[in-house]
């Protein structure tokens, strides 16, 4: 599953770059920072709040920065 | 072990309330910087001219590796293989070593071109907010390298709080990085 993560996280940021847009990469960006949090924070193991949380708080972060941006 | 309670979060209490605020901080670091990339679009469009998207992918890619190292070593330390712990927590901090690196020389050459703080909004935000980021990296790379030292001696009162804790800081890394990456190496 680790060796699994990391193939997503890799895949997403070279898409990332290759498309090189704002909307793309913060999109990925969260999908990443989301993947990340169940897989190696082990979010997707603990109570069903801070997961909620967390990608709440990411998906949160992503619209504030693009109508920010 | 993890537990799905609420008082026991995965990596315990303490190392969670530190990421908790390191993200409120990093949001509002990142949202101020989306701000200056909206008020100053041309300081941005021509500060990126000078950024090379294939090496902000390589310091991607070393956090990701990285991330999955710790992560190895959280699994071998579970599987109470404490060596292999060690071995992938310094194979971690080895690659977050040569990210900052990387990001040193990063700073000095653009530096030397007279990009640095004070030459425009873009190089304010882009040595700021990466440079903040790379504190934290090299926290991280503290944390694992303690980790790495004290698994080999005296040991810890509470195992799994010390080393999925150490862990769990370097994943913020990656974490804040993904939302960072963003803001100044992809075009509006």
């Amino acid at each position: 599953m680790r060796l699994l993560t990391w193939a997503v996280l890799v895949t997403a940021s070279i898409i990332s770059v290759m498309y090189g847009r704002l909307g793309v990469a913060l999109a990925l960006g969260t999908v990443k920072a989301i993947t990340l949090g169940l897989e190696f924070m082990e979010l997707k193991l603990a109570a069903r709040e801070h997961a909620a949380g967390y990608v709440i708080f990411c998906l949160a972060l992503a619209v504030a920065l693009a109508a920010a941006s | 072990m993890t537990s799905r309670t609420l008082s026991n979060p995965p990596g315990g209490v303490l190392p969670w309330l530190v990421v908790a605020l390191e993200l409120l901080t990093f949001a509002i670091v990142f949202v101020l910087v989306a701000m200056m990339r909206h008020s100053a679009p041309a300081a941005f469009a021509l500060g990126q001219q000078s950024l090379d998207a294939r090496f902000g992918l390589a310091l991607t890619l070393t956090l990701v590796t990285s991330g999955t190292f710790a992560a190895q070593g959280v699994h071998s330390f579970r599987a109470g293989r404490l060596a292999h712990t060690r071995a992938w927590f310094f194979a971690a901090a080895l690659l977050g070593i040569g990210f900052l690196v990387a990001k040193l020389m990063d700073f000095t050459s653009h530096a030397a071109a007279g990009e640095r703080l004070g030459a425009s909004d873009f190089w304010d935000a882009y040595v700021l907010a990466t440079g903040f980021h790379a504190l934290h990296v090299l926290v991280g790379v503290a944390l694992l390298l303690f980790v790495v030292v004290r698994l080999g001696g005296r040991r810890f009162d509470d195992e799994e709080t010390a080393i999925a804790g150490a862990a769990l800081f370097w994943y913020l890394c990656d974490a804040v990085w993904f939302f960072l990456f963003p803001l100044f190496f992809a075009r509006a």
